[in-house]
């Protein structure tokens, strides 16, 4: 479904991504993983059209997605969560899905203006779709809430629904269980298996490499930019270049 | 009758947006929509008072359209008088023996509208990718450029005097001539639309994609919003109020000339949607009524007063001190504006009622 | 030709003044990222400080040999160390509170206290021009058949020495160190010790002194003043600040003059009434194909 392949950037005399290859399968859950700073977040911004890649191709059902604008790949299927959270603060938990549901409306300016009976209609179910949305996060009850006075985990499940508004055919999570505890990340994991289920596929960044093992049914480790080993998550985890860049931050468990 | 017209406003701002029974909201909003059209056929309000109310209008659907910019779309314009401007030149060289054109008023209207949104659209695709801040300036420069060349355009437009003897606008053959009756009409039968128009676009589908963009542009785009072809949206439309107010100006005022048009007029529609708190639709009026009232009616009383009393100050300078003390008073102490958001009140209510379903 | 040439040195002694409003704007906005809009208006301010103090100085006229140097030397402190003082008072009081308020609550604040100054101003000076002495002789140099005023050739050499000062102090001085650890990064300053606070208010001191030297020297060249001067000088020396690549001090300079000069030939060929649409036509077209400027670079967005 997504093929990334021989993708390079850098900024500046930093190099950020050195002929970095990567396929996500349809209907799979994969994670990328590294040590910070090892390019997982500049990977990420590529696929959804931050910056263009300076050498290598990504490609999104077969069409070339590589230095497209970000609008243009949102519209294609693609959503993502941000590791620094980006929710629309004063708005509500509502008004945040129904935001998100943006590509999927079709209503254009003029109807908005009259609110024709097919507007009309199209924003009624897009309600129903939005308390759906925020019924499978768990968030039923605090729809109108404002998105910055909800819980952080609850505004990272928010941002979950949010991305799945617009009925994505892949889900970018960056570091979803960034600043979690041990429970929250269980309840996570819970959610982003709930969400696999309904054969959405999925491809996360995180550096916690417990959530990963037994999220993820591939893995992508990136180095430094490189990347330095790919597969099931067991292989990975005895690839002993995988252990190496590892060591001394965090050991795989 | 001044005083009644404003008050009656502010009841229902403050209180309208509370009535939940959806009947008793419309029947407070159709019963002061009766109360401020057909009071006057009644006589109710001096010509005078009309006239205030009428400029006071315009200046209301200045600030609704601003609104749409600045308070829906987070854009910074502070060069709102250029399309203002532009509204009120079609006006007049289009209705005035200037060319000796006279289109009817009606079909300006709406002539004014496009040719201010259609500039609107030349000037912000280039301008709208820019950080708010460069905007800001870029549109600023916008708004000096348009009163200058229509002030060097001599032979179209009359230079610094202007165009003067505009046509009256007429209804079924009947001149609406010098009193302020008519004009005021037609002035709050535009605001009722615009206020239809604002409300209508603020929960839709656009509306919430302006929210987005002023919220977090980054992740607007991710959801697939197309924030360039948003902003204009917004940019084209808040130049279209602008042109109509300005068409109807020009007709009221039969007479244009571009020292109508400075930086002030743009700074003053800005400080009237500050006060009242920006992206909220009853306090942009609000407070686009209450500045109103200060120009017009409190500081040239003061004045009187002041004079009367033998006082050596001339409070008739005193609006930049106003607008001034207006917008830093406002971001520094209150920045959500004057008027406490009643509707995210009203919404925190309503969420407890639909969860309880 | 020899038209030509007169507009040229026109055009530099205005783009001298230009240049000086113009490093206070690329200053501030360097360290905190705000069109300080009311830096016009200190400009203007300085113009009136400066007659305030020549008026005690009891200078109504031409002043010569060394006693000029003392009028203008007494002048140009009293007037800089005046709108100095005033620029670290609107900091304080206006913009500080909003530091982390994103970008359009200060800039909507800044026209806010650039009105209230500008009110104020016309209550204590009057709404109409006021003279301003004409304190240089009025000695022509005759260089090549274009005629320079002593004034000219002042003004070029204040805004040049001004630069070169500036330069030094920024990039040899322990404040000028603080400051641009604080433009570059203000959580990393913050760390390094350096005092903030204290650091955006030298900036915000020395970039109004700048306007006030400015404004001297605006009243001196022109004998007018006025209470409106400084919304068109400061919206041309943004102009100018940005052409040259905001931020960028040297930039500011080279903006400075290339604007004096674009506005002194377009008065010359086009006629003053369009003078300010071409230099407010420069601004758009510099924002929108190349908002870095010509010194500057262009950086990335941060996500």
């Amino acid at each position: 479904m997504l093929q990334v392949e021989g993708v390079s950037r850098s900024f500046g005399k930093l190099v950020a991504l050195h002929d970095v290859s990567l396929r996500v399968d349809a209907g799979s859950i994969a994670g990328v993983i590294g040590p910070n700073g090892a390019g997982k977040s500049t990977l990420f911004n590529l696929i959804t059209g931050l910056g263009r890649p300076e050498s290598g191709t990504i490609r999104f059902s077969g069409k070339r997605i590589d230095g497209r604008p970000t609008y243009w790949i949102a519209c294609l299927g693609i959503a993502r969560t941000f590791q620094n959270l980006r929710l629309f603060p004063h708005a509500t938990a509502l008004e945040n899905i129904l935001t998100g549901e943006h590509v999927r409306l079709r209503s254009n300016l003029l109807e908005d203006l009259v609110r024709t009976p097919g507007q009309r209609r199209e924003e009624e179910q897009a309600r129903a779709r939005a308390f759906e949305l925020l019924h499978l996060v768990g968030l039923r009850r605090a729809a109108n809430v404002r998105a910055a006075a909800l819980s952080y985990g609850d505004q990272r499940r928010l941002e979950i629904a949010r991305a799945l508004a617009s009925r994505p055919r892949l889900l970018l999570l960056d570091e979803p269980a960034a600043g979690m505890n041990p429970v929250e990340k269980d309840g996570l994991a819970e959610l982003v298996r709930t969400i696999h289920r309904t054969g959405m596929t999925v491809l996360l960044i995180e550096h916690d490499m417990r959530f990963v093992m037994g999220l993820c049914e591939h893995l992508t480790v990136l180095d430094y930019g490189e990347r330095i080993a790919d597969g099931v998550p067991q292989a990975v985890r005895e690839n002993p270049r995988v252990i190496e860049a590892y060591l001394g931050s965090e050991l795989p468990a | 009758m001044i005083f009644v017209y404003i008050g009656s406003t502010i009841l229902v701002a403050a209180f309208g947006q509370r009535i939940h029974v959806p009947v008793a909201r419309i029947a407070v909003y159709v019963g002061l929509a009766l109360l401020l059209s057909v009071g006057p056929v009644l006589g109710l309000g001096s010509d005078a008072t009309l006239n205030t109310l009428a400029d006071a209008g315009i200046f209301v659907l200045l600030a609704l359209g601003l609104n749409i910019v600045v308070g829906f779309a987070g854009l910074l314009d502070l060069g709102y008088a250029a399309f203002f401007a532009i509204g009120a030149y079609t006006y007049a060289m289009l209705a005035s023996p200037q060319f000796g054109v006279h289109l009817p008023f009606w079909v300006l209207l709406f002539v004014g509208a496009a040719l201010a949104g259609a500039f609107g659209i030349i000037l912000g695709s280039p301008t709208l990718r820019l950080r708010g801040d460069y905007l800001a300036i870029v549109t600023l420069g916008f708004g000096e450029i348009v009163p200058q060349v229509f002030q060097n355009l001599t032979r179209f437009t009359g230079g610094p005097n202007g165009i003067a003897a505009l046509d009256f606008p007429s209804l079924f053959g009947r001149s609406f001539g010098t009193a302020a009756f008519p004009y005021y009409e037609v002035t709050l039968g535009l605001i009722g639309v615009a206020l239809v128009t604002a409300r209508n676009l603020r929960s839709s589908r656009i509306g919430r994609a302006w929210m987005a963009i002023r919220e977090d542009e980054l992740a607007a785009r991710h959801l697939g919003i197309n924030t360039t072809r948003m902003k204009l949206a917004a940019f084209a439309i808040g130049a279209a109020f602008a042109g109509v107010g300005g068409v109807v100006y020009a007709a009221k005022l039969s007479l244009v000339s571009p020292d109508l048009f400075q930086f002030q007029v743009s700074i003053l529609v800005l400080s009237m949607l500050v006060l009242g708190g920006m992206g909220n639709i009853a306090g942009v009026v609000i407070g686009s009524l209450v500045l109103t009232l200060v120009n017009q009616v409190i500081l040239p009383q003061s004045n009187v007063l002041a004079q009367a009393a033998h006082l050596p100050v001339n409070l008739s300078n005193a609006h930049f001190f106003i607008y001034g003390g207006i917008l830093v008073a406002i971001m520094l102490f209150r920045p959500e504006g004057l008027l406490p958001s009643a509707q995210r009140q009203a919404e925190l209510h309503e969420s407890v009622q639909a969860d309880g379903v | 030709m020899h038209e030509f040439f007169a507009q040229l040195v026109n055009g530099i002694a205005l783009g001298g003044i230009y240049a000086l409003i113009a490093l206070g704007y690329t200053m501030v906005y360097g360290i905190i990222e705000l069109i300080n809009f009311a830096h016009g208006d200190v400009y203007t301010l300085g113009s009136f400080f400066s007659l305030t103090i020549l008026g005690a100085l009891g200078v109504s006229g031409e002043v010569r040999g060394p006693l000029l140097i003392v009028d203008v030397g007494v002048t140009i402190i009293g007037a800089a160390m005046l709108c100095g003082i005033v620029g670290i008072l609107i900091e304080r009081l206006a913009y500080r509170r909003l530091r982390f308020a994103g970008r359009l609550a200060p800039l909507i604040t800044a026209i806010g206290v650039s009105f209230i100054l500008e009110n104020v101003m016309q209550v204590w000076r009057g709404p109409s021009p006021v003279a301003f002495p004409a304190v240089f002789p009025t000695h022509i140099y005759n260089v090549g058949g274009v005629g320079i005023s002593l004034l000219q050739l002042a003004v070029v050499t204040l805004a040049i020495g001004t630069m070169l000062l500036l330069e030094f102090f920024v990039h040899h001085t322990r404040f000028g160190q603080a400051m641009r650890a604080t433009a570059q990064d203000r959580e990393a300053a913050t760390l390094m010790g350096i005092d903030i606070n204290r650091t955006i208010a030298l900036t915000f001191f020395v970039g109004s002194a700048l306007a006030g030297l400015a404004g001297f020297v605006s009243g001196a060249y022109y004998q007018s003043t006025w209470f409106f001067n400084g919304f068109g000088a400061g919206l041309k020396a943004f102009t100018a600040a940005v052409l040259g690549g905001i931020g960028n001090l040297a930039g500011a300079m080279l903006g400075g003059f290339l604007i004096g000069i674009i506005e002194s030939f377009a008065t010359w060929k086009l006629g003053g009434q369009w003078s300010n649409v071409t230099v407010f036509t420069i601004l758009v077209l510099t924002l929108v194909f190349r908002p870095a400027g010509l010194l500057g670079e262009v950086t990335p967005e941060k996500v």
